[in-house]
């Protein structure tokens, strides 16, 4: 196991970065060694991994006044531009559901802390998504898989070698292959790819089946139906005047989704120019409907027939007709939400629309759409010559396989026939999230040989005989391709905490004769070496890299009769926006994550429409039964405004058995309910019964105003202008000089006391309501960064949950089964004469000379007055000792997850936002010692960092020239609540909608004129 | 007498109570203030360390300059304790088989670490940065003391809260050049009248104007 | 009627000019020893199984709350129903409420003894001992809320080696001042008063323990005229200085709230609100407490009909003047056009806790205007139902204001709804274990009326008769 220092130091000299090092504590936490004995924990091998670590806290326990004796035990040698306790950044890479992501990792003494996102990744621009941001966590979740293990007992990773080698040389290459599957989830990198081949080279008759259960596959088969050969669209936001998004997943889900963002958002700020205009129609209430102007709710099942309705008005009014197989209005189904006069209305403009804006329109449809709508929407893509402008396109890896339920279902189908016998898992969890009828457990306990390789053991490790732990991306050499083909270069930012392996280590133990390392594999397919090699890893990218671009020839189109979904209740089924397909189940930080449009945390509803609620009689938290063809599943119901009339949505993910603590295992009950076994063939709309079984169900909401009785609802339509200020594009002037501001009249105001100048920094933040789409990406962010506990669901439903960042989602208007939706998110305001400080009797919150309002956890003895007088109601106070957790030797592990540059906070304590101090104070050390000012954005908060709309900017107020200081003088900007006087260092930029002048806005700005007078 | 039950002497007990009362109580403060004062609980923390380092003679004798040990002292919050590996930059020709340095030798081989025992240790609440102070001219003998003098590392500031204020309140008498940070000696008073007064006028000049603007002691600046 | 000392009150109701005793049943100094020391005495001779049983009843529940302290320290304030928005729940609740309580007795002792209203001492004793018990149940309150007791010390303005000083600003430092002030003079009061009757104990007291520990506390008074002058003098200038504390301790509890910016809890009418409101509590307390006792021992002759009276009628004032309280909230809420205020208040009496509020209002309001009627204020069996209402309401008072204040405040986007726990139920159960079991120790050891006090009335009552030539 050990070493040769030699070795262990060389490759640092070749990298400037020594990810390596930290194998040490690898080695210290290998199975055995940790799960036999946990005092060499605490003891010997314990002080070795702090070693590592570079200071130790091993409290002696001297009995005296004194705090606890502490030892420090230096490196041996200290690794090059190491300084203990200074932040280094690496960049690496990720892979979602099949997809890289360029992320940068911030890492003290060799222990990665936090994940941003890499600015020199297309993909990225630097923003992350919440799955990117909760990496870190699951990283050091103490339910990972620590060792191999045969028939449930631990074994040594060796053994299990052997194991495979045996297999091999015995079975598997014997028998060309021949009978053995690899059930592998889907992956872009390059490398496994070519091991992947080659491995298919060597063994003819080997099966690779790459299963998924939430895919892209329908878009897919759109393009080749459309195109002839399947290719990948890209979509150009920036460029697009007129945006038609049928069931899309723009901002929610696609690979690209960062990018979507940064561009829609470009295109969303009035001052800078016009506004794009933004029209929706999809069945459950999305972020991409809720930045609409104009969202059209309807079933899933109904919109292609109102992409047809759309096409119809464009050959109808605009004489704009495909040269065949065109629809007419007479094609057009009378009936039904896609086409009724409501929708019709939203059609006309959207026609209306697209014809004026061709070359700068788009068409986007949804993965959950069937082929043909995306091969129509490719089609007048291609009528209003958007295709080349706003759609291009490259290759599609993906092009030759098989959609991946058909080859899960194939795979089954062979080992019941007896044709395989052997399956190896790597990394999928298709005994879990597998279609209705496809039983994969009963099909693995059949096999002879079963293998599984990930990093949890999972439902599906529970029905294969072995099991080898899959090492985390970030503890690993790995490489990935980008939605746009960029090559993304995964340096490892610790070394397996338990000795895991990687993909591409584990693919060589099936092919012993490749004996290189993972880095130089990667460095081979990358085709680079020496300084091009080392620049790669430094950005994480090697540049230029792209799936090439393809010009497209549209082939014929093919009639296109949509008749909608006709009568009936519709159950459509989509990855849940916080745990995705399940595989991210087990991470605390999302599963308390409140779900942007229902704000709902630990579980997954049923989302039915006031109106089909009012029929049914159904409140949110009534249990409902579900039928789909004979299956029946118990889901709490939530009434969402929004959602489409006779469609029911549910989240996929829930209801893990075998995930760890958090989600569920043998000892935990699941947290929410699995419906894939409603989920036929992996299709994501159905027909379905919906019952009231007349039980309830407690779910943990952590905004429930627009549930709660009328005199509250009144209460919030009147104060809502106010708070949310908007107008449309139409009445907004973009030299109105603090037009928002004044939207609240108030009296003179005047301080109580004599207010304090600033005139060294004066930290300011300014968030853009108008591009804010609700990704949840902050918060998430601001929960690594600031080690933010989890309180789990009890504590949340007693409304106790501890996010400093937090997004207010607020419905407007008349209709509730389609009304707008206003988002803010609130965080510390940090008033400059703010009401916590004057109350706290402690001096426990105090104003800095930088403006921050300054929480002092170890002065603070939890009077909670701050709280109360807190009118934004941003302070957080730790009611139970939420760190308990972490006192389990087991979750020794989980520590390593907190950010040593912020105070851990004790239970008694009142905690909330400071703007990040920590880093605040960083660069400004930083700066002092060489002597200058800090630099605008040069400091970031968490929360900004992330952000892919670029919804918030952080900076000096003093500093005329800043960003921030600018937008607080933008003609949007103003200060909520600023009648208290409170002086808030938060400046909001009001939103602006841009309805088609056709369809009168749904809310009138008189909102804010009879709010806040 | 107190009514007809109590002797007459118990009048004077009466009347004698409230002094005794008051006087204990005035006792009880005393001791608690003095006993408990962050100088008589943390000053003189003097601990044994595995090695029987001296700095006496490395820093003082021998003159080796602090930060050829502590060389992060500068760039990083922490001034950390070296690796084995400094030591060994010297101790593999000299001393090389002293047995005082046994436990040092073994630790380099076997690649495991030395525990010294920490001695100025600030509550984890507290965030101290070395950088930010010595590359400002205030020198290690601000806190740590003659540490060049010392046989065993004693703590003999009690490195509380009022005494990071007390200096953080008025720093231009605790600065000094800043090539002069790591030298222990230096006394101010050493110097001739006029340049001191001259150094002085120097410190205020840089405290107003320079990026050493007046220390911040908002709780931010140590607490988060 | 309750009993045959009342008659003289009916009297008075029929001719003005007539002023009934204010001790009767012919009652002479030696009369009145007897009585009220035999109400501790008698204790000796039969040991009260009543007593035991309720004492049991009372420490029983006092040591629950102990439990449940020590587990609350343990465990953290999460135990009880706090969460965000409502930072503060029942514990502030119950604080503002025993604070209340702990108003008569001040007043009755301080106030009325420098306006010479005589018939304060009929009932002045009981009400201080009152008065103490309550504001140690006040007093727990804010010591336990807090998220870490152990460094509650940082309120105090105690020298530091942190160079740090409490927020003076802040009004839960003023609390925390005004509060012990008012525990501290009171205490003194009320053993000032204490000193001649204890005396008169221990020279009554037949066993060497009683006769030492009554010796002790009486401090030697010999009832000789320089001890009568002495007391006298002290006794004035303690009532002097109670009098402010009796205004100021609520008023600065009121700017616990009132001094925030909370719609609902930033109004300028509180502090003489709080203390209008105080006193109502204080009084129908007292009365609670005193119309069983005072049948229990027999004590009507000292205690009258026409004490209890002129408490209802002070009820009466302070009741109507809290209902004026509330309109006056409502029109200020709508005259000053800040939708956040109006919000506040048209929620207290239509939103979730609407309950609670009609509770109070119907509890604090409507029930003392009963006692306009003469009948009701001479019916002892309503009265005590009434002043129970009222403390009741009171409570709910404090709950409205806290409660439904917080759960709604600014921003919809952080409302929320609380509900208690058990132990919020626990707790507040615990602090009437810790007063009752004051309070029964008070009936069994110390003089539960005034003695040397009543005896004044009886000389003076006798020589007015004198002139008068005497009724009856």
């Amino acid at each position: 196991m050990q070493q040769s220092p030699k070795k262990h130091w060389r490759s640092v000299d070749e990298l400037n970065e020594t990810p390596e090092f930290a194998e040490l504590l690898g080695k210290e936490f290998v199975g055995d060694d940790f799960d036999k004995n946990i005092d060499e924990i605490d003891g010997v091998s314990r002080r070795r991994f702090l070693q590592v670590m570079g200071a130790s806290v091993a409290l002696a326990g001297v009995a005296s006044c004194r705090w606890d004796a502490e030892e420090i035990i230096p490196l041996t040698s200290r690794p090059a531009n190491r300084v203990p306790g200074k932040a280094q950044h690496f960049a690496s890479a990720l892979e979602f559901a099949g997809h890289g992501q360029g992320i940068v990792l911030t890492s003290y003494d060799g222990r990665p802390v936090k994940v941003e996102g890499n600015v020199l990744d297309p993909n990225s621009d630097g923003a992350t998504t919440v799955f990117a941001q909760s990496a870190i966590l699951e990283m050091y979740d103490p339910d990972r898989s620590r060792s191999a293990s045969s028939a449930g007992a631990d074994v040594a990773m060796d053994e299990a070698q052997r194991y495979v080698t045996g297999l091999m040389e015995g079975t598997v290459r014997p028998a060309g292959g021949a009978g053995v599957a690899v059930l592998a989830e889907a992956t872009s990198s390059p490398t496994v790819l070519q091991l992947r081949q080659r491995l298919q080279g060597e063994l003819a008759g080997l099966r690779w089946v790459e299963y998924e259960p939430v895919s892209r596959d329908n878009a897919i088969a759109g393009t080749r139906a459309a195109l002839g050969t399947a290719l990948r669209p890209h979509y150009d936001l920036g460029a697009s005047r007129v945006i038609l998004s049928l069931d899309g997943d723009l901002f929610s889900g696609h690979p690209a989704q960062l990018r979507h963002s940064r561009e829609w958002a470009a295109g969303r700020r009035p001052v800078e120019g016009v506004m794009s205009r933004m029209y929706v129609a999809e069945s459950r209430h999305t972020i991409d409907g809720g930045m609409a102007d104009h969202r059209v709710p309807m079933r899933s099942g109904d919109v292609g027939a109102f992409l047809a309705l759309v096409e119809a008005l464009l050959a109808k009014e605009h004489g704009m007709a495909l040269a065949s197989n065109g629809v007419t209005m007479d094609d057009v189904p009378a009936a039904g939400a896609a086409t009724d006069a409501k929708a019709r209305e939203v059609a006309r403009s959207v026609a209306a629309d697209l014809a004026a804006h061709t070359g700068r329109s788009l068409i986007v449809v949804g993965p959950n759409q069937p082929a043909e709508v995306h091969a129509r929407a490719l089609h007048l893509n291609g009528l209003l010559g958007n295709l080349g402008r706003t759609v291009k396109f490259t290759d599609e890896p993906a092009a030759e396989r098989p959609s991946h339920v058909q080859a899960l279902t194939d795979l089954v189908a062979a080992i019941d026939a007896g044709e395989v016998s052997t399956v190896i898992v790597m990394g999928s969890n298709p005994v879990y999230n597998a279609p209705a009828g496809v039983d994969v457990g009963a099909a693995l306990d059949r096999c002879e040989n079963t293998l599984h390789f990930g990093l949890y053991r999972d439902e599906t490790a529970a029905h294969c005989a072995w099991h080898v732990p899959l090492a985390h991306p970030f503890e690993s050499w790995t490489d990935a391709l980008g939605w746009d083909g960029t090559h993304l270069i995964g340096q490892p930012g610790i070394a397996p905490i338990w000795g895991s392996l990687s993909n591409i280590e584990f693919l060589q133990w099936m092919l012993p004769s490749i004996t290189e390392t993972p880095k130089d594999l990667i460095m081979r397919t990358a085709g680079l070496n020496g300084k091009a090699w080392r620049k790669a890893v430094h950005d994480g990218r090697s540049e230029g890299s792209r799936l090439a671009s393809r010009a497209a020839s549209l082939a014929a189109p093919t009639a296109f009769r949509p008749t909608g979904a006709g009568e009936g209740m519709e159950v459509t089924f989509a990855p849940d926006t916080k745990v995705w397909d399940g595989r991210y189940a087990n991470n605390a930080w999302l599963q308390e994550l409140p779900e942007f449009m229902s704000k709902l945390t630990w579980d997954n509803v049923a989302m039915l429409a006031p109106s089909t609620a009012e029929r049914m009689d159904v409140t949110t938290g009534d249990l409902l039964e579900i039928t789909v063809d004979g299956q029946s599943l118990n889901v709490p119901a939530y009434v969402m405004p929004g959602q489409a009339r006779d469609s029911v949505a549910l989240a996929l993910g829930y209801g893990r058995t075998q995930a760890g603590v958090v989600a569920g295992n043998d000892e935990v009950d699941s947290v929410g309910v699995n419906v894939y076994p409603l989920r036929k063939a992996g299709i994501s709309q159905t027909g379905g019964e919906v019952t009231k079984t007349g039980k309830t169900f407690p779910l943990a909401i952590t905004q429930t105003h627009h549930l709660m009785d009328a005199r509250g609802m009144q209460g919030v339509a009147q104060r809502l202008g106010a708070l949310v200020r908007e107008e449309t594009l139409e009445e907004f002037d973009p030299d109105g000089h603090d037009h928002f501001r004044h939207m609240v009249h108030h009296p003179k105001l005047v301080s109580l006391w004599e207010e304090r100048s600033y005139d060294g920094y004066a930290w300011g933040m300014s968030l853009d309501l108008n591009v804010c789409n609700g990704c949840n990406a902050c918060v998430i962010a601001c929960q690594s960064e600031n080690n933010i506990p989890v309180v789990g669901k009890e504590q949340v439903m007693n409304g106790r949950e501890m996010h400093w960042m937090r997004l207010d989602r607020y419905f407007a208007g008349d209709d509730v089964d389609n009304p707008e939706l206003a988002t803010q998110p609130i965080n510390c305001q940090q008033c400059e004469l703010a009401p916590c400080e004057q109350v706290c009797p402690a001096t426990a919150t105090v104003h800095s000379d930088e403006g921050l309002n300054d929480m002092v956890y170890n002065r603070c003895i939890g009077t909670r007055y701050c709280g109360n007088n807190c009118p934004y109601k941003v302070r957080r106070f730790n009611y139970l000792n939420y760190r308990k957790d972490l006192k389990d030797p087991n979750n020794e592990v989980a520590k390593l997850a907190l950010n040593p540059e912020v105070t851990v906070r004790s239970r008694g304590v009142m905690e909330k936002c400071t703007y990040c101090t920590q880093r605040i104070t960083e660069k400004r050390i930083q700066a002092k010692n060489e002597g200058r000012r800090i630099q605008d954005g040069e400091v970031t908060p968490a929360c900004a960092q992330v952000c892919p709309t670029e919804a918030i900017v952080f900076g000096d107020k003093n500093d005329p020239d800043t960003r921030v200081s600018k937008l607080h003088h933008d003609a949007r900007a103003y200060e909520l609540l600023a009648e208290l006087n409170v002086k808030p260092r938060n400046n909001f930029l009001a939103k602006i909608r841009n309805p088609h002048p056709d369809l009168a806005p749904v809310v009138e700005a008189d909102d804010a004129s009879n709010g806040g007078h | 007498m107190l009514g007809n039950v109590f002797p007459a002497w118990t009048s004077t007990v009466r009347d004698l109570l409230p002094i005794v009362l008051g006087g204990g109580a005035l006792f009880v403060i005393t001791v608690v203030t003095f006993g408990f004062s962050a100088d008589t609980i943390y000053k003189g923390y003097q601990p044994d360390q595995p090695v029987a380092y001296s700095h006496a003679l490395h820093a003082g004798e021998l003159g080796i300059d602090c930060r050829y040990c502590h060389n992060t002292v500068d760039v990083g919050a922490k001034a950390a304790v070296p690796p084995t590996q400094t030591c060994m930059n010297c101790h593999t020709r000299i001393w090389a088989d002293s047995e005082e340095l046994e436990l040092v030798r073994e630790a380099w081989s076997n690649d495991t670490g030395i525990a010294w025992n920490r001695v100025h240790d600030l509550p984890d609440y507290a965030f101290f940065n070395h950088s930010a102070h010595v590359t400002r001219g205030v020198s290690c003998v601000e806190c740590h003391g003659r540490v060049d003098q010392m046989e065993k590392v004693t703590q003999v500031e009690s490195l509380s809260m009022g005494f990071c204020l007390e200096c953080h309140r008025n720093p231009v008498d605790r600065l000094r050049p800043v090539s002069e940070v790591t030298n222990l000696a230096w006394n101010a008073d050493d110097l001739p009248e006029d340049e001191r007064a001259a150094l002085r006028a120097h410190f205020q000049e840089l405290v107003d104007t320079k990026q050493i603007n007046p220390p911040t002691t908002s709780c931010s600046g140590c607490h988060r | 009627m309750s009993s045959q000392y009342d008659i003289q009150v009916v009297q008075a109701e029929e001719d003005p000019t007539f002023r009934p005793d204010l001790v009767m049943g012919g009652s002479t100094y030696k009369s009145i020893d007897d009585d009220v020391a035999g109400v501790a005495e008698g204790f000796l001779e039969k040991p009260s199984l009543v007593w035991y049983a309720m004492f049991g009843l009372s420490v029983s529940v006092l040591g629950m709350l102990g439990a449940v302290v020590a587990y609350l320290l343990y465990t953290g304030v999460g135990i009880w129903g706090n969460q965000s928005p409502v930072f503060w729940g029942w514990p502030i609740v119950n604080f503002v409420f025993w604070v209340g309580i702990a108003h008569a007795g001040t007043l009755i002792s301080a106030i009325l003894f420098l306006l010479k209203q005589d018939w304060r001492t009929g009932i002045n004793r009981f009400a201080e001992a009152m008065t103490i018990f309550a504001v140690c149940c006040a007093g727990l309150f804010p010591a336990i809320h807090v998220g870490r007791v152990w460094f509650v010390y940082f309120l105090f303005p105690i020298p530091n080696q942190m160079d740090l000083w409490p927020q003076f600003r802040s009004p839960l430092l003023w609390d925390v001042f005004a509060v012990s002030t008012y525990a501290t003079v009171s205490l003194l009061f009320w053993y000032m008063g204490l000193i001649p009757d204890l005396a008169t104990f221990r020279d009554r007291s037949r066993t060497k323990l009683r006769k030492f520990l009554y010796g002790a506390f009486s401090m030697g008074w010999t009832g000789s005229s320089r001890h009568w002058h002495r007391y006298e003098k002290a006794y004035l200038i303690l009532a002097g200085l109670a009098t402010p504390l009796v205004l100021s301790v609520h008023t600065v509890v009121s700017f616990d709230f009132a001094v925030s910016q909370l719609p609902g809890w930033h109004t300028t009418i509180f502090p003489p609100y709080f203390v209008a409101g105080a006193i109502f509590s204080g009084f129908a307390m007292v009365l609670t407490l005193i119309i069983p006792v005072r049948s229990i021992f027999k004590l009507e002759h000292i205690v009258t009909l026409r004490h209890i009276d002129v408490m209802t009628k002070i009820i009466l004032a302070t009741g109507s003047m809290v209902g004026y309280a509330y309109a006056l909230e409502f029109f200020i809420a709508w005259y000053s056009g800040n939708p956040y205020e109006q919000f506040a208040f048209t929620n207290r009496a239509f939103g979730p806790y609407a309950w609670a509020y009609w509770i109070m209002v119907s509890c604090n309001v409507i029930s003392p205007q009963l006692f306009w009627f003469k009948k009701i204020r001479h019916n002892i069996a309503a009265i005590w139902v009434i002043t129970i209402f009222v403390n009741i309401g009171m409570w709910f008072e404090r709950f409205v204001i806290t409660i439904t204040s917080l759960s709604r405040d600014f921003l919809p986007g952080s409302w929320g709804y609380f509900s208690p726990t058990l132990f919020d139920a626990l707790t507040l159960l615990g602090s009437f274990g810790l007063f009752f079991t004051l309070f029964l120790l008070f009936i069994r050891f110390l003089p539960i009326i005034a003695m040397a006090e009543i005896k004044m009335i009886l000389h003076k009552q006798n020589t007015t008769k004198e002139h008068q030539g005497g009724h009856h």
